[in-house]
């Protein structure tokens, strides 16, 4: 990457939160209007809740179990897309903020604008044994 | 009362055993708690898989291993609603809240609320709802500490609540978050080990089929189908509704659930560890629910009420039973471990939500309100101490008021809290640029107000089936008030910010917290003596 040439962090961030939002709202959508839709149903006192879907296994229980579904897969599915699709842009957006700092900190007339921000040292010397 | 000398003395055994290897856990790390970082967020530099076992650590608390199987052994279907509820509120968690927490919080959930907004109000009203959701959790672990107590040892549950209750404070005042967050990962170990455990074994009781386990529950409860479908706990469909909505979105609002995304050095890693809590609690929750149903087809109605009203104790006496019933050394066995499991657990949670609780006093109200920021990191790490010592007093007293409660239900009044009054805050602040400061304060207050308002006037507290005022109608019937708070605290924020003037200051921050959620960049740095 070229870091001479000024990068637009706005349009990293603005492709960020676009991509992001790709996969956040549906994912949100379908998964709040099932549970919603599921609390409804169970509230209903319904007689279709009582059809047996597997011996003593019936409709409700069913829609009681499908919630820990659609959660694992809500979580599979985000982590993927953000995985392949947002974690480079991500990067990229840090390490042109980085860049953007290390130049602020060479002009001694805005030294003291910058100390402002916190040192950014990811280490994993943290880690607990 | 059914614990024999034997089982007793087991139980004392296995507990001092486990709280043993997590004292010594505890001494370890205190070297590394001396500091404010250290001592809050384990200095940042947790791994994932860590974190997310000390937040599953977190949910096996007492509401879900003694609660939910309580429930669901006494009312059947209704009580897996609790544990639903529970697994759902992580879609939020992992969708819109960990990874932005992370980037923009130091130390508690409050960071976050008064990041844009005028600190001084904003970490006053966020302080004091964290406090109060941290003390219906409390509550819960508490009562729930009584219950076993009781159930095992020839004492009042109050002396259970006392001794639970002091052990906690020299846990907290010794190790700080790294201790607590040891002491959750091992018992977390502990618990998903136990419920496999009695899940496998239950499971070999009914020829490995569910629809056989159902159908022994729902014979046995006298009940029949009814058992096995809604209506029985829930007998007002409002409230069903409403503590579904108060669990789901509760969860993220929870501050000592929220400040452990802290204690990882990325948001990448605040991802992973939600994702290593879905899975584990996930299944574990699952669990709990088979052990419900194993409760009510093998221990039964009559003997579960008798040992515990709200049926906290059930989850023990099916451990006494599949391990061969109390007048055998395998079933005194089973169930001293469940037992100490359960206590070692309750302890950890405590120590968890005491240390929150404690960080939101110290950091929040002492730190940047009285003191507005000016004050070194040893004397905030003295006020928390202190305020670990505050808090965990009253919880013992409050706690032996309502020792009559089911602790889920004390839980589910916890997450109506932290879904009405700081999920409101929360998602403004990280997605709504026009909002403000007032909005901030009407949607805690409207929210905390709301819910505590009308828990105090439902039929839990007074009333006939209350613990005050056994003469008086309770003005709502709603068993939680999460479908009128929830709407209300929003309902608030949204009003509160539109109706006054813009704050420029807020929406120049929104633009900067945008930047510093979405690329991790002016986030805290992971270091363990920084």
């Amino acid at each position: 990457m070229n870091t001479e040439r000024p990068i637009a962090v706005d349009t990293l961030i603005a492709e960020i939160s676009r991509k992001r939002w790709q996969c956040v709202a549906p994912l949100l959508a379908i998964s709040l209007s099932t549970y919603v839709a599921s609390l409804l149903i169970l509230s209903s006192s319904s007689s279709v809740l009582a059809i047996a879907i597997w011996g003593k296994v019936n409709l409700a229980y069913v829609i009681a179990i499908s919630q820990f579904i659609i959660t694992f897969l809500t979580a599979i599915i985000y982590t993927q897309w953000v995985n392949n699709q947002v974690d480079v842009l991500t990067a990229a957006a840090h390490r042109v903020l980085c860049d953007r700092k290390i130049r602020a900190e060479a002009r001694p007339a805005s030294a003291s604008e910058v100390n402002k921000a916190t040192p950014l040292v990811l280490t994993s010397q943290g880690e607990m044994s | 009362m059914i614990g024999s000398v034997q089982s007793q003395l087991l139980t004392g055994f296995l507990f001092v055993l486990f709280m043993s290897l997590t004292l010594w856990l505890t001494y370890r790390s205190s070297k590394q708690s001396h500091n404010a970082g250290g001592f809050y967020v384990a200095g940042r530099g947790l791994s994932a898989w860590k974190n997310g076992l000390a937040i599953s650590g977190d949910y096996m608390s007492a509401a879900s291993f003694l609660g939910i199987a309580g429930l669901v052994s006494l009312y059947g279907f209704d009580g897996l609603m609790y544990s639903f509820g529970f697994i759902v509120g992580w879609i939020f968690i992992v969708l819109l809240v960990a990874e932005p927490l992370r980037n923009a919080g130091r130390y508690t959930l409050s960071d976050l609320m008064a990041y844009r907004l005028r600190p001084r109000p904003v970490r006053a009203a966020a302080a004091a709802s964290s406090v109060i959701i941290g003390m219906f959790y409390l509550l819960a672990q508490l009562v729930g500490a009584g219950a076993i107590t009781s159930l095992l040892l020839p004492v009042k549950p109050e002396v259970g609540i006392i001794v639970v209750g002091f052990l906690m404070i020299v846990y907290v005042l010794f190790g700080g978050m790294l201790a607590t967050t040891y002491v959750q990962m091992v018992k977390a170990v502990l618990v998903l080990a136990t419920s496999i455990l009695l899940t496998f074994l239950v499971f070999s009781h009914f020829d490995f089929s569910l629809s056989n386990l159902l159908d022994a529950a729902s014979v046995a409860s006298g009940r029949g189908d009814a058992f096995l479908l809604p209506g029985l706990y829930f007998r007002d469909r409002l409230d069903l509704i409403s503590l579904g909505l108060a669990l789901a979105l509760g969860t993220a609002g929870l501050p000592h659930i929220m400040m452990r995304f802290y204690t990882v050095p990325t948001a990448k890693d605040a991802r992973r560890s939600a994702n290593w809590v879905i899975g584990v609690v996930g299944l574990y929750l699952l669990m709990t629910t088979f052990l419900g149903f194993a409760a009510a087809a093998l221990v039964g109605h009559t003997e579960i009420i008798a040992a515990n009203k709200a049926g906290n104790s059930a989850a023990p006496l099916l451990a006494l039973y599949l391990g061969g019933g109390a007048q055998t050394f395998s079933g005194n066995l089973l169930l001293s471990f469940v037992t100490a499991v359960t206590l070692s657990t309750i302890l950890a949670v405590v120590a968890g939500l005491i240390m929150a609780a404690a960080s939101n006093i110290s950091h929040d109200l002492y730190h940047h309100v009285i003191r507005r920021g000016e004050m070194d990191d040893q004397g905030e790490v003295k006020v928390a101490k202190l305020a670990t010592l505050g808090i965990g007093i009253l919880a013992i007293v409050l706690a032996i008021a309502v020792k009559s409660l089911n602790v889920a239900f004390l839980v589910g009044l916890a997450f109506a809290v932290a879904a009405s009054a700081n999920l409101p805050v929360i998602l403004y602040s990280l997605f709504w640029r026009r909002f403000n400061t007032t909005g901030a304060l009407a949607a805690l207050v409207t929210g905390i107000g709301t819910s505590v308002g009308l828990v105090l006037v439902s039929p839990a507290i007074v009333g006939p089936t209350g613990i005050i005022f056994p003469q008086m109608t309770p003005l709502v019937g709603l068993v939680n008030p999460g479908i009128i708070s929830i709407p209300l605290g929003f309902l608030a924020g949204w009003l509160g910010s539109v109706l006054t003037t813009r704050e420029q200051t807020s929406e120049l921050r929104f633009d900067e917290l945008r930047q510093r959620t979405l690329t991790g960049y002016g986030a805290e740095s992971s270091a363990v003596n920084h």
